[in-house]
């Protein structure tokens, strides 16, 4: 029985989630070890009143056992990454309409070892972004909305510097770094635009859904000067790398209940659309070859997905199957032989995922889950002496999650 | 401010928490609420974020309103009590004892009570839902229906009309699912966004991969390579690789001075470094700077005098190219036989290990260090007495850049000219028979012309293959006056994974083996007398060492 008025003070409403899991990673004819994956967040949302709600987000996540799209660079099998970010999100729900305001402020930790001798924080890849944003969303016909989000976000690498800003001076004294050359290269100022929006089709009776986003990128890069066509930095301030990412992704949702009602299928169809434009070459002194627009590239990617999920609907068993073709094309880069000499192709890659699932409720809030996942990549690009372009690799995980 | 004048009370505020007002009907003017203040039929109440108020009649029932409600008590006689929720929540305990009626209106319902315990909310569309908590109710819409609500019930009431009554703890629980279903949402959206930034970070990580910047050693630890050109004069250019190590930084660097200033487009001048088929090359290397260091030690190797000779025409044949690297197609090409090579021969080279000379040479000078003019020429007499000058004459041409340290194949007048301070390559004095004679495959030792290379198992200071079936060579060389030097060498994946003969498989030639060579990456690591126990560790491209002449 409800005793006081809610909203009189403030309530909290607890949102928790933790899974585990074990597994293997592939990669080509190698394997890794078995190593565990844990993730777990925690939303202690606070409702102000009826219109105010706070979420206060913690997620953390380690992983031993390797995602099959993560890159294929060193340490391919062995390879601990561990992550902690902190959010703050404001929900805003003015009564008085079915708008929707959520800013919010997160940071971001990632650790990596890809090596045995790098220690957690000692990573060169580690990073942290902190970001900022605000997002406005229009319940035009519950449940479907439209949404408007503007965010800005600082991703940091502490531990990488460019070798050339600490080279010093050769024995006879003389520098052994060039002049403009910048310090914190990868390091990035992040400006981005989201518009999104879920559609019922038909309108008036919906049988399907379908889901739109566009999301624009803007990246800049303070401590990357350009690089012109004999390898040098280009000393003056304004030429620093930008790069312009636009994304535009589509999913066609087909829910239907099959069986008289015992099961439940959702089938999709997604798509997506990106280029990237960059104003950054790069200049490969082994080879003596500028390649000018180096990182322009247009990709684009399609799928279906199904799964099938019977019993209870809050305690049902789920699969999951779906598959996934993506192209890169890359505008400027060119294809190198085995041993390394420069064609006159621009690059390119396709990939194969697919990714089968299981889940399986055994108690309350608490499932059992099984997966497993393919990719195929292939590409025009056969110098491979530092980067695999061609391959395959796979994992499988399987544990428990609980979710509340 | 000050309360309001409340005249004949039949009801007050009990408790006030938070912003409540008050005002008079038809007036424009809100007054604050305070506890005990008393409140009139016809006036009007509205409670702030946060606040809520308990208003007590007469009779001992009460009414609480909770956050951000408006409220009207409409009649609050002996007789009657009548209130209007506009707006937001209520909950009212109406004593049994009251002989009055006790109604409470939304713009969508109406409640009618007696000796109950209930609530209601209203949203800004009016819709009403009213929950029973004790007693019975009767709710009525604009439409003049009206249903009894039995205890733990609740029912919505719109413009449409009253609902069907449900329980309220079921009621409850959807409502709790879908909230937390739709906070649930939010934590969702708020974890894309994550997934959002993690994907530029990646991005930019794997763009440093496929530069092969980032890479891992023959000791599992992780090398960070940065290569690079600069050019600190019009005909001089400066290929800088950086390594580093969690603990350490090494360097290399191959600084040469060419003929002539160089072009814009540096491959036209640097492709033709190793070499030129048929005529002399229009750009050559007169003079170089090797340098590798660990910041405390260096190796520094010097060169001068830096000519074109044709190689397959002079008098010394064992310099003759039967194959060469072309950058042009970044492979090894034939030179028939009775072409043309051109390639650069240098007056003087010194190896240096912190200062120390473990090899030298100076061609262009009397052993008493006086200028002659003469050009490097294997047969030193001869062309001396030939007078060699630009070294493009019969007779002259011979030793190329590195230095033909153990004195085999030359027949230079070390006596004047030459100073390896007894440095001796140190052989193994007997072949490793554990897997054979020789366990480098025969192809291999061909092409390589090292058929004097065998595996040493025991000794690391000595020369030949260290591994069985591994590109791991060692070249040991000591001197009778203390000084030695090892260049521990290794060929190996960006893995750290050291090649095995097996990858060099189906060699037919040199051309073939150092082909093959350009699709993995040089380790070397040197140790020396002068070195107090350090090394210099470095990892690059053989590419670099081929393009700059240093393999051949």
């Amino acid at each position: 029985m409800t005793t006081a008025l809610q909203g009189s003070a403030l309530e909290y409403i607890p949102i928790y989630s933790l899974s585990l899991l074990g597994g293997q990673y592939f990669f080509t004819q190698d394997r890794s070890n078995f190593h565990g994956n844990a993730s777990a967040h925690a939303v202690p949302v606070m409702k102000l009143d009826e219109e105010w709600s706070v979420l206060p987000l913690y997620k953390g996540n380690y992983q031993g056992t390797k995602s099959v799209t993560d890159s294929v660079g060193s340490g391919t099998l062995f390879q601990e990454q561990m992550d902690h970010r902190i959010s703050l999100a404001g929900l805003y729900t003015p009564v008085e309409t079915n708008w929707k305001f959520k800013p919010s402020l997160n940071y971001k930790r990632e650790f990596l070892k890809e090596t045995r001798d790098e220690d957690w924080g000692k990573g060169l890849f580690d990073y942290e972004t902190l970001g900022l944003g605000l997002e406005v969303e229009k319940v035009y016909r519950d449940p479907f909305s439209v949404r408007v989000g503007y965010d800005f976000y600082y991703i940091r690498f502490p531990n990488y510097q460019s070798l050339e800003s600490k080279s010093g001076v050769d024995p006879n004294g003389n520098p052994l770094g060039r002049e403009a050359a910048g310090t914190n290269v990868l390091d990035t100022m992040n400006q981005q635009l989201n518009l999104s929006a879920s559609l019922p089709i038909p309108y008036d009776d919906p049988k399907m859904s379908l889901q739109t986003s566009y999301r624009f990128l803007w990246q800049t890069f303070p401590d990357q000067p350009i690089i012109n066509t004999q390898g040098q930095p280009n000393p003056h301030e304004p030429y620093k790398r930008q790069d312009f990412t636009n994304n535009l992704n589509m999913a066609l949702t087909y829910p239907r209940a099959i069986l008289g009602g015992k099961a439940r299928t959702s089938s999709a169809f997604s798509t997506g659309l990106a280029y990237n434009g960059s104003n950054q070459n790069t200049f490969d002194a082994g080879q003596t070859k500028a390649v000018m627009d180096a990182y322009s590239y247009w990709s684009v990617s399609a799928g279906p997905s199904v799964s099938v999920s019977w019993g209870d609907e809050r305690r049902s068993s789920i699969v999951g199957l779906a598959a996934t073709w993506s192209r890169q094309n890359y505008l400027g880069r060119l294809v190198q032989n085995a041993a390394g000499q420069y064609g006159t192709d621009k690059q390119y890659q396709d990939r194969y995922l697919i990714a089968l699932s299981y889940s399986y409720p055994i108690a309350k809030n608490f499932r059992m889950l099984a997966q497993t996942n393919m990719l195929w990549a292939s590409s025009n690009m056969d110098y491979e002496k530092t980067y695999r372009y061609s391959y395959n690799t796979a994992n499988y995980l399987f544990g428990f999650s609980y979710d509340y | 401010m000050t309360a309001p004048e409340l005249s004949h009370a039949g009801a007050k505020a009990v408790t006030v928490s938070g912003e409540v007002q008050a005002r008079n009907t038809g007036s424009l003017l809100w007054n604050e609420v305070k506890s005990d203040a008393a409140l009139a039929g016809g006036q009007e109440v509205k409670t702030g974020r946060g606040a809520n108020v308990t208003i007590g009649f007469e009779d001992g029932s009460k009414v609480e309103l909770g956050p951000k409600s408006s409220f009207v008590l409409e009649e609050a006689s002996s007789g009657e009590a009548a209130m209007k929720l506009n707006l937001g929540k209520m909950k009212a305990w109406v004593t049994s004892k009251l002989s009055r009626r006790f109604r409470v209106r939304t713009p969508t319902a109406v409640c009618s009570v007696r000796g109950t315990e209930f609530g209601v909310s209203v949203a800004p569309s009016g819709a009403t839902s009213v929950d029973l908590f004790r007693g019975t109710l009767g709710v009525a819409d604009n439409r003049g229906n009206e249903l009894m609500l039995q205890e733990g019930q609740r029912v919505d009431v719109s413009q449409q009309g009253v609902g069907k009554p449900i329980s309220i703890s079921e009621a409850d629980a959807a409502a709790d699912s879908r909230e937390r279903a739709d906070l649930k949402r939010e934590v969702g959206l708020e974890m894309t966004k994550e997934q959002v930034q993690a994907a530029a970070a990646l991005e930019m990580k794997s763009a440093i991969y496929q530069q092969g910047k980032a890479m891992i050693d023959v000791n599992g630890h992780r090398v960070r390579i940065e290569d690079y050109i600069m050019l600190p004069s019009p005909d001089t250019f400066k290929l800088v690789v950086l390594n580093e190590r969690v603990d350490r930084f090494d360097y290399f660097y191959y600084k040469g001075t060419f003929n002539q200033t160089l072009p814009t487009d540096l491959t036209t001048a640097f492709k033709q470094v190793p070499g030129c088929v048929g005529s002399p090359c229009q750009y050559y290397i007169t003079s170089y700077e090797v340098g590798r260091s660990n910041t405390q030690d260096n190796v520094l190797e010097n060169a001068s005098g830096g000519h074109q000779v044709d190689l397959n025409s002079n008098v010394a044949a064992d310099d003759d190219v039967a194959f060469a690297f072309d950058p042009s197609q970044n492979e090894y090409v034939d030179v028939p036989n009775g072409t043309a090579f051109y390639g650069t021969l240098y007056d003087t080279y010194a190896l240096k290990y912190n200062g120390i000379a473990h090899t030298e040479w100076d061609v262009a000078a009397d052993p008493s260090g006086t200028p002659t003019g003469r050009k490097y020429d294997p047969t030193a007499a001869a062309a001396i007495a030939a007078g060699c000058v630009n070294g493009s004459e019969a007779g002259c041409g011979g030793l190329r850049s590195y230095g033909d340290t153990d004195a085999d194949g030359d027949t230079f007048d070390h006596a004047t000219n030459y100073n390896a301070h007894n440095m001796t390559v140190i052989q193994p004095s007997t072949c490793d028979n554990l897997d054979g004679p020789c366990v480098i495959p025969t192809e291999i030792q061909n092409s390589l012309n090292q058929s004097l290379d065998v595996r040493c198992t025991e000794l690391d200071n000595c020369t030949g293959y260290r591994e069985e079936n591994k590109f791991h060579h060692i070249v040991y060389r000591k001197s009778n006056t203390g000084l030695w030097d090892k260049w521990d060498s290794y060929i190996i994946d960006d893995e750290g994974q050291v090649a095995s003969f097996g990858d060099f498989a189906g060699i037919t030639s040199g051309a073939d083996y150092r082909a093959r060579m350009l699709k993995w990456n040089y380790q070397q690591i040197i140790t020396a007398s002068e070195f107090g126990g350090r090394k210099i560790d470095l990892v690059f491209e053989p590419k670099v060492l081929i393009e700059s002449g240093l393999i051949q």
